[in-house]
């Protein structure tokens, strides 16, 4: 299947620090990825650069066959990991907010995430606890309908309940008409829904291999590859 | 665009709604302990807090955004760079006719509160029709609006080239400040060019609302000129070389 996001010899330095050294990866529809790896490796890097929040040094980055531009972010949802909504904004204008600035949002689909995900659409963003906030981040994540979807670390600071909630929801959102590329240094979490897993090393790719693979002819789980290769 | 500009007036109300009631409390002890004085009293601090409450307000507007995780919730949008600008100054113009309305409303309803309904008020030892009045302020007010909307522009163009081209260069807030200063030296010799192929100063007296328009209208074009120039920069340093 065609890549719907495709990076080549992708470069990206800070100062004299080099965060991304020429990433060659494809990512196709119909797919989860892993993008794994420990902080500073290169995934928050390599996500805002195919989100359109960051430009990259050198090569070329195509989403949808289409460079990054403001036309690409239509085709992107990328869910940060920081806490990034306004906090004066009350949950029910953060959706009406979404909904008049993503044609592809869902304010039905997001909504009924509310109440199944237990938030108060009442409630201001800077009122929610972590967990909340995770959720509700993943909740405007899904309600869009677009062929690239970036989670950034959307594990990170949740408790063990909200893990479980926002895991499925990434994975419900998973189809054939859509890349997800999920960035996290959680593995074990992640394991069950990947289908692919791209391990960063220092800003280059170590590994880029199916989950199965990895699995059934190296005879490890994916957290076990991983830890022998950050061991190393 | 307009959608942008309507979450941003939204984000103000709290603003508005506390700069009216901080008003109604200042006007109301003013008036009662110092009459007549107090109007005045009143006007002019009312004019510089507004003043400094609007050039921190705008400036805050873009800053946050561009130096905050919150401005994701505007650079994630399928908004061009030049839309995310262009929303800004057109926030800030509204925001500024919605001020000058509110303050000449004051001065007006101040000045029937203690002289009474005449048809006419006092400016500057002069009476004058409540038409010419409002004349003078929009004139005034609007020229000062568009002059700090063109300054405030070179600020969001400072910011824009430090969080774009400087963004990985070291001493990028030196860097960034010393291009404010440029920006803001070179627009003072296109101000003073305008100034010197127009000829302003030559009426003499006091000018009516015509003659002061007549007078206001070639920087007023410039401020706008100017303004267009920063929105083409920033617009396009937003949408190709921004690293948020």
């Amino acid at each position: 299947m065609k890549a719907v996001v495709e990076l080549n010899n992708v470069s990206k330095t800070y100062f004299k620090k080099v965060a991304l050294n020429q990433i060659t990866l494809n990512f196709a529809k119909g797919k989860i990825y892993g993008l794994l790896g420990p902080n500073g490796s290169g995934k928050t890097t390599l996500m805002k650069i195919v989100a359109g929040l960051h430009k990259h040094t050198s090569g070329s980055v195509l989403v949808d066959d289409q460079p990054i531009s403001y036309k690409s972010k239509a085709m992107v949802v990328f869910m940060p990991t920081e806490n990034y909504l306004y906090p004066s904004m009350k949950v029910k204008t953060v959706l009406q907010y979404f909904r008049d600035m993503y044609q592809d949002f869902s304010i039905a689909k997001a909504s009924g995430l509310l109440e199944k995900l237990e938030l108060n659409a009442e409630n201001k963003v800077s009122e929610l606890s972590t967990g909340l906030n995770g959720r509700l981040k993943v909740a405007l994540a899904v309600s869009r309908a677009a062929p690239v979807y970036l989670f950034d670390e959307p594990l990170n600071g949740l408790d063990p309940i909200s893990r479980k909630i926002v895991r499925n929801l990434i994975a419900e959102a998973a189809g054939d008409n859509n890349a997800v590329i999920v960035s996290s240094h959680l593995v074990s979490e992640l394991e069950p829904i990947l289908d692919r897993a791209i391990l960063l090393k220092d800003g280059s790719v170590a590994l880029n291999e199916g989950a199965e693979e990895i699995r059934i002819q190296k005879g490890k789980s994916v957290e076990e590859l991983y830890e022998e290769v950050y061991r190393s | 665009m307009i959608k942008l500009i309507k979450y941003e007036l939204q984000k103000k109300y709290r603003m508005f709604a506390a700069v009216v009631v901080a008003t109604l409390l200042a006007n109301i002890f003013l008036i009662v302990r110092a009459g007549e004085m107090g109007l005045a009293i009143l006007a002019g601090l009312l004019g510089v807090g507004l003043l400094v409450l609007y050039s921190v307000d705008v400036v805050k507007m873009y800053s946050r955004d561009i130096n905050t995780k919150t401005g994701y919730m505007v650079f994630m949008t399928p908004n061009s760079g030049y839309k995310i600008i262009g929303s800004k100054v057109l926030t800030a113009l509204i925001q500024g006719f919605i001020i000058l309305v509110f303050f000449s409303a004051v001065l007006i309803l101040n000045s029937t509160i203690v002289y009474g309904f005449s048809g006419e008020i006092r400016f500057f030892d002069m009476d004058i029709s409540y038409l010419q009045f409002i004349s003078y302020v929009a004139i005034i007010l609007v020229a000062l609006i568009l002059y700090l909307v063109q300054f405030v522009m070179t600020i969001y163009t400072s910011i824009t080239v430090r969080k774009s081209v400087l963004s990985n260069i070291k001493y990028k807030g030196v860097i960034s400040f010393a291009i404010f200063i440029a920006i803001n030296y070179i627009t003072a010799q296109i101000y003073a060019g305008v100034d010197h192929l127009f000829n302003f100063s030559q009426i003499n007296g006091v000018a009516s609302p015509a003659e002061l328009l007549q007078v206001l209208l070639p920087p007023m074009l410039t401020a706008t000129a100017l303004c267009a120039v920063f929105i083409l920069v920033s617009g396009y340093l937003l949408e190709k070389k921004i690293n948020l």
